[in-house]
Parts: structure tokens; sequence; C-alpha cells
């Protein structure tokens, strides 16, 4: 039982941290992705 | 057409043949692994068959589809002999792939595959080779091999053509039988596969479940680099999937230890056939070895398999005589892939690692010693320095992939969303918490590192890491293990899916095609697709400057071209391949030559402005002496008149004095001091730019062969000199105040340059115009020319790249009232070769791509001189008519 605490904080640990790298990979890489993408479908 | 893909059918069957007979003998009979053997075993098999019909002349669809239907009958013939062992082999596979269970799971996995494949088959079919490095230097091999019929060192400027090219060989082979590059991606693509297989048979041997190992893969393939160079032509993939290859047989050792139906001795075959790959294809595949040498050691010491890791590297212990054959051919096949390109740079430049230098921890062993050059060249050494600097823009930086993904990866790393948003929280916990993958991202990074200390802190490497994104996706695998509760393990993994999903996006047309150029290639036929016929433009090539090209010049002309060394050259040879290309040395003589001696009457010159065609023909500023078959030659360039002249005897291996003088009204040649010859020459020398001095080799262009032995007392002068003071300074050298013993009654007085070489470059005339040694000119003290005071010379190795430059000055700008003087000892007087002068200079001709269409019948009998340039937005223009 103990484990599967520890298996749950670690979880939403690492979700916590991964959410929060991902908004800073958002602020640079999103917006080429998407004009990219734009680009292709209506350019 | 029918024929061309009979004989491919053929070749490709002769192949398959030959793989599975490898494979029989080589195979683990552990499922995860023998995926990844055989994809290696197929893919070598293909390269050394293409590389030894290659470099015996025989790389043609007849040949290579006589000896494949050769070898298929002789491989029937044993196969029937040998039924039951084959039939072992299908059986394997048949109880393998027998009745797939289909979960929920493998529905999706094999979803994601068949979505990124869908994507891949898409470019290899619909686009051609796009990225600058295969059009400078990759494909250019590719073409001319296939064109010729043989594996041989091009003429070129482009430096880098002569990197080992063993992964070039294996993409001829998807180009010999259809004579055209439709196909030529699938070079790529199977690496691109032998590296995702790689991945998961490396999860399988870390006890990963086949859903997770698989998933793990696909994350990997999903990678934006990496899914992009698997059809980009170049030769990264190849290296990376070698790597990846090693490591999954060493993480099997690591966790299995040596098994009966795996000896070591199979397994360190494997290794080294991978390596030797990897090495013959990028001599990177070096840097990142350590990481799979520590893996190795600690594999065979978890185990105690030293002893036996060395015996089973003696043939005896081979299980048999056949297969002690076997391994030998296979050592000697892979020795002959890798080490064919070093020995032939050897042979050829003298150093095996041309262009590159060879120089460990500062000691130079191979190459010029020159200032390395970021693109063209490496580093060449290890430095602590390169580690730090390339690992900090790493993680603060490139990482975080501030600039669109493109194949060149540039100042990015082209991770992509998932490796930064999940993986590297998930390194960094499997490196504190999880003993499982600890060591295999260490050695990941060892690798890593390595690789970083040895290239240039610079913005161009991301395309050297594509063995290391399978550390995020491992380590991601790896946590979710640790985290067995299902709700806890779906956000993480709907997080990777969706962070895959926009990787896939960001590569979904590789960064380049607009929907425009896509619906182009797409309307195009298939053997006629490419970046010319499209008429697709980047600044990095314009495919409608070539289109233009193509049309102009019919098709059984050469094409003459001149490039620098980094420019694009193969959108030229067409897509089916069939232009012929001839490289000439930009160089107002040598360049005349040779078109007259290869009947070329079409120029190509990529960023050339219009002026430079001008120039080639009038090339403003220049003054020269030198050597051209056994004589002395001048060579003096009178506004729009170009005049050369060859004259006297000057022997090999003997000091000769070579002086040269222009009053404006009449040119004089004197050799050893006595005249040779005198022209009634009128006019001023015109110079565009600030002239440039030299001594031993142009520095910016070729002008004939390298000069090779010494030159001394290089003396330029603002005044006519007499003979009888030409004659004291041959005998008696020039008094300088450095040199107060040497008392002579020259007259100092117009003199603009001396340079003595008494072990050193200076300008002893006070005008400070200082030499620098470049390339592997150097100075010697223990021969001079045979005058008092003359200690040492500057000696020549006759190879390109070596001179001393004098920099650039207005004080060189001598239009007339002009003498030019050196001492020369040539080892050669066979060719053209550059002594002293100011040669015109560039730096501003490659700007426009032009096309000279010349129609001249001979430059020096001078009776029709008729110039085109065909300027590349359609319109002909004449720039140059002389009919004198």
């Amino acid at each position: 039982m103990r484990s599967n605490w520890m298996a749950v904080i670690v979880g939403l640990g690492i979700l916590a941290i991964n959410l929060y790298l991902l908004k800073i990979y958002i602020s640079t890489q999103a917006k080429l992705t998407f004009e990219f993408i734009l680009t292709i479908v209506n350019p | 057409m029918l024929l061309r893909l009979i004989q491919m059918g053929i070749g490709n069957l002769f192949v398959l043949g030959v793989t599975i007979h490898l494979f029989r003998l080589l195979r683990t009979t552990v499922l995860h692994l023998d995926i990844p053997i055989f994809g290696f075993l197929w893919i070598f098999s293909a390269t050394l068959f293409t590389f030894l019909l290659g470099i015996f002349g025989f790389l043609a669809p007849v040949p290579m589809a006589l000896v494949s239907l050769v070898g298929l009958l002789l491989m029937g013939l044993h196969a029937a002999r040998q039924r039951e062992r084959y039939v072992t082999i299908l059986d394997t596979f048949r109880t393998t792939f027998k009745r797939p269970r289909f979960t929920a799971v493998g529905i999706l996995l094999a979803a994601a595959a068949i979505l990124q494949l869908l994507r891949i088959a898409f470019h290899v079919w619909y686009t051609p080779p796009y990225v600058h490095d295969t059009l400078t230097y990759h494909l250019p091999n590719v073409a001319e091999w296939v064109q010729k019929g043989r594996i041989h060192a091009i003429s070129t400027p482009v430096l880098r053509s002569y990197w080992p090219a063993t992964f070039e060989v294996f993409e001829s082979w998807f180009v010999v039988f259809l004579h055209n590059d439709l196909l030529i991606q699938l070079g790529c693509v199977s690496c691109y596969l032998l590296a995702v297989t790689s991945v998961y048979a490396i999860c399988r041997g870390l006890n990963f479940g086949k859903h997770l190992s698989a998933g793990v893969a696909l994350l990997y393939a999903y990678t934006p680099s990496v899914a992009i160079h698997a059809t980009s032509c170049k030769n990264d993939m190849a290296v990376a999937g070698m790597y990846l290859f090693a490591m999954a047989l060493l993480v099997h050792l690591l966790r299995v230890g040596d098994s009966s139906n795996f000896p070591l001795s199979r397994r360190f075959l494997l290794i080294a056939m991978a390596f030797c790959y990897g090495f013959g294809t990028k001599a990177y595949a070096v840097f990142i070895a350590p990481g799979l040498i520590l893996l190795g050691i600690v594999a065979l010491a978890k185990h105690r398999l030293f002893k036996k890791a060395i015996l089973s590297l003696h043939p005896k212990n081979i299980s048999s005589t056949s297969r002690s054959i076997l391994y030998t051919g296979l050592i000697l096949g892979s020795g002959v892939l890798t080490f064919y390109w070093y020995v032939r740079n050897y042979i050829i430049f003298d150093n095996p690692f041309y262009p590159a230098d060879f120089k460990p921890f500062g000691y130079l062993i191979f190459g010029s010693g020159a200032p390395p050059d970021p693109g063209t060249s490496a580093q060449s050494s290890f430095s602590f320095h390169s580690m730090w600097q390339n690992a900090r823009n790493l993680v603060t930086f490139k990482i975080l992939d501030q600039f669109r993904i493109y194949t060149d990866l540039n100042r990015i790393t082209g991770w992509g969303w998932f490796n930064f948003a999940c993986g590297v929280s998930a390194v960094i916990y499997g490196l504190l918490f999880d003993r499982r993958v600890r060591f295999i991202i260490l050695c990941f990074v060892i690798s890593l590192l390595s690789l970083l200390g040895w290239v240039f802190v610079d913005d161009w490497h991301g395309r050297f890491l594509h063995f290391f994104p399978p550390v995020f996706a491992i380590a991601f695998g790896a946590l979710l293990m640790c985290l067995r509760i299902k709700r806890v393990q779906a956000p993480l993994v709907v997080l990777a899916i969706v962070c895959s999903f926009f990787n896939y996006l960001a590569v979904l047309n590789v960064g380049v095609f607009s929907k425009d150029d896509l619906g182009r290639l797409m309307e195009l036929p298939p053997l006629e697709r490419s970046l010319v016929n499209a008429n697709i433009d980047y600044p990095w090539v314009t495919g409608s400057a070539y289109r233009e090209v193509l049309i102009h010049v019919p098709e059984n002309e050469i094409i003459g071209y001149s490039l620098k060394k980094n420019d694009v050259i193969y959108p030229l040879y067409g897509s089916n391949l069939s232009r012929r290309l001839h490289y000439l040395p930009v160089s107002p003589v040598s360049l005349v030559d040779s078109m007259n001696l290869h009947g070329i009457r079409y120029l190509y010159f990529p960023r050339a402005a219009e002026r430079f065609i001008g120039e080639w023909i009038y090339p403003y500023g220049a003054h020269q002496i030198g050597v051209r078959n056994g004589q002395m030659a001048t060579w003096i360039n009178l506004g729009s008149r170009n005049h050369e002249y060859n004259a006297g005897k000057v022997q090999p291996g003997e000091w000769t004095h070579l002086a040269f003088t222009y009053s404006g009204d009449q040119a004089i040649s004197y050799l050893n001091a006595e005249t040779v010859v005198t022209l009634d020459y009128h006019g001023e020398i015109a110079f565009n730019r600030t002239p440039h001095f030299v001594i031993g080799e142009r520095s910016n262009v070729t002008m004939g062969e390298p000069f090779g032995g010494m030159i001394d007392e290089v003396a330029l002068f603002h005044r006519v000199l007499t003979q009888t003071e030409i004659r004291e300074i041959m005998n008696r050298g020039i008094s300088v105040k450095v040199d107060p013993g040497n008392q002579s009654e020259i007259r100092l007085d117009g003199l603009v340059a001396y340079y003595r070489f008494n072990g050193d470059t200076k300008d002893l005339s006070g005008n400070s115009h200082d030499g620098k040694l470049f390339g592997r000119a150097e100075l010697t003290l223990d021969n001079g020319a045979p005058v008092p005071g003359a200690k040492g010379c500057v000696r020549f190795p006759g190879i390109l790249g070596n001179g001393v430059d004098c920099g650039e000055s207005p004080e060189f700008r001598i239009a007339s009232n002009l003498t030019l003087m050196a001492w020369v000892n040539p080892d050669s007087v066979d060719g053209t070769h550059f002594v002293a002068g100011t040669p015109y200079n560039g730096g501003e001709w490659w700007k426009h791509s032009r096309i000279a269409e010349v129609i001249r019948e001979d430059k020096f009998t001078q009776i029709t001189r008729h110039l085109y340039a065909l300027k590349l937005d359609g319109s002909h223009r004449r720039t140059g008519d002389s009919g004198d």
C-alpha cells in the first residue's frame, strides 16, 4: 500500500514537471509548428 | 523500363538470398535481436555487393543482374542440398508471426507505426533529395559513380566529397538499376528502421514487455530529428543505426551473458561489422564509441567472460572451418568497406582523414595544420573546452528547439516535444532511482560527451546526435514500469502520445516544401521528380536556376562547372543522372585550356556575379610570374586584355632567378638576369579592388598545379629595374638595414616588398607587408638561393592549399613601372606553377548564378572571342565580344 502511494506521488510529481517543461517548449516550438502547418494548409 | 525493373528484381533477390544465408549462420534465435540482425545483414550485403562491383567498374544494371543471376543459381543449388536448414528458419518465422493477438494497445501501436511509415513512403515517392549537404557532396559521388559505372575519387572542389562514403555506396544500390534517384531515400529509411528495431531490442534486453518496448521504439521513431532524417539522404542515420544495433547486442550480453545460441564470437563479429560500417560512413562513429566500449567491458566483467571473450576470438574456437572462412570473409569485407576511403585518401592526399587533420591532443599526425574550417573540416582533436561549451549549449539552448525543425538541425537538436517534455524528467528519475536503466543512460551520456568534445563549438552538430534520443524513450519506458498503477501511468502515456502527435506534425513535410511545391512535384511523372523540374527555389538551391541551365545546354554537351567548396551541383545531373559534368578550376588560363582540352563549350558558375565572367577572360590586376612546362611563365592583364607567355628554360631541382618588368610600354622577362623575351605592350594594369600579393599559391583560387619546391628572395618594386640592376640583385641580393654586412649599390627606392625568408616571413622593405605562411608551406634554414646572405627559404609541398599570404595593400596597386622577381627551385616544371604576384582576387564574384556559353576558337590566336552569359532570369546578354 505504501509503495502505491509513493507511485502516485512520484507519478504526479513527474507529470507536473513534464507539464511545466511542456509549457516552456510550447513557448518556443508550438508557434513555429502551427505557423508552418498553416502555410501548408493555406499558403 | 520493364527490363530495368527485372534487373532490379534479380539484384534484390540475390542480395536477399545472401542475407538469408548469412542470417542462417549468424542469427540468435532470440526474435527481438534477430530482427535488427536481419536488417543489418541486408544493409551490409547490399553495400558490399555494390562496392565490390563498383570498385571493379561493373556498377551498371546488366553486369550486376548477371552476377546476381549466377549467384542466385549457385545459392539455389546450395539451398536444395541443405533444404531442411532453410525450412527451419521459415518455421521459426511462421510460428512467431502466426495468429497475432489483436489487443487494443497492439492495434494502437501498429496504427502509429503505419502512420509514420505512410509519411515516409510519401516522401520517398514524391520528394526529391533536397538537403544542402547531400546536394553538395553526398549525391554527386553517387551520380558520378552510377554514371561512370565505377566507384572512384571524383574531381571536385567540394573537399567534403572525399570523406568516407560507405553509406553513399549503399545509396547507389537504390539508384543503379533505375538510373534515377526516385528511390534513393530508401537507403536512409533502411538505416532508420534498423535504428528503431534496435531500440526495440534494447528495451526487450532490459526486460521491458513487448508492447512497452514497441511503444518506446515508436517514441524514438517519432523524434522529429530522426523522422526527418529518415528521408534526408544524409548518412547520420546510418551511424545512429549502427550504434544502436551494437548497443542492442551489448545490452543483451549484459542481461543474459553468454549463450550457446549466440556465442561471443558471433556477437563480436556483428559488433565489429557494425562499427566498421559506421566508421566507413562517418569518422565520428569513433567519437561515440566510448559508451559502447564501457557497456561491453561491464557486461563481460559482470558475467566474468573476459577470458572466454579472448578465447572466442581464436579461429580454433569457432565451431567449423566453413564458419571460420565465413567470419574471415565478413571481417575482410567490413575492413574493405571501411578502410578503402582512408587508404585512398592517404595515397592521394597523404592524409587518411582528408580534408580534416588528425591531431589528437594538439599533436599533428596527419593534415596540413591549417586553421580548421568549420563546416568543411573537423576539429581533429578532443578538447574539454569543446565538450563543456557544447554540453552547455545543448542543455541551455539547443534542446529548446527555438527555430523551425529542419534537416540541417542548425542551432536546434530537433528532439522535439516528447523528449523535452517527458524524456528529460524520466532520464533524471532513471539516473536517481532506477538501477535498471541508470547504467544504460550513463553509457549514452558518455558517448554524447565524447562526441561533444571532438566537435567544434558550433551550431551544426545536432545531426550527429541521432543515436542519443533513445535514452529519453527508454528512461520513460522504465519510469512507466516503476509506476505500476495504471491510473498513474495513464496521464503520462497520454502526454507522450500528444507530444508525439505534435512531433509528427512538425515533420509532416520535412519542414521545407510548401503546398504548391508538393503539388508540382506530385504532378510530375515519378522518374522526373526533381527540384529542377518542379522549379522549387530555396536560399540554398534554386531549382529554377538549374532548370534554365539544363534547358539551355544541349543534352549531349558537357557542362563545365566551377564552384566554391560548398556549392550545390547535384541537380545539374538531372533526375536520371544522365548529364555529364566536368569540374574546371577557376583560373583565367587553365580554365580556358581545360575547356579546349575537354571539348567543353558551356560553363556554369553558381553565384558568380556577371562581372566575374568578364574577369575570367579579362582578369584585372594580375601580374604574376611562374613556371610552366619547363619555361618561365609571365602573366599580365592590361585592362581588357590578358597576356601570357612562356620563355627560357627552367630546370627542376636547380635555383633559377626569374624577373619581370613592365614599364607601361614594354614588358621584359629575365631568366638568370638574361633577357628572354621583350614585348611591346601598352596600357595600364587595371585593378578592380585592392590587390593581394601572394607567393607559392594563390590563396583564393587554384591555378594549374600547386608549386612544389623552394622559393627565395622575392621582391616587388614600383620601378622598372635595368638589366644591370637585376643582375646585381641576382648576384648580391638587396642591401637592407637588417643585413648591414651585405653592402651593394642597388638603389632601394621603389622597393615595395622584399622577402628573404631567413627564418621568417618578414617584409624587409620597411613597408610592413609581412607574409603569413598558410597550409604546409614551411620555412627552412637548410637551403637558400645562391646569394650572399640568403640563409633560408620557404619550401612548398606541391599540393593544394599552401603558400605565403602577404596581404592586401594599396601599395601593391602598381599599374605600370613594375619589377617582380624571385629565386625558384621547383621540384617539377611540368604543368603550370604560380610563383609570385598579385592575382585577381575574388570575394565579390559569387553572388548570382550564371552560365556562360563560350563560342571561341582560340584564345591566343585571337581570331574570334565571343563570350555569352545567360542570365538566369531567362534573358541572354553578351558580356564580351572582341574581334581583335
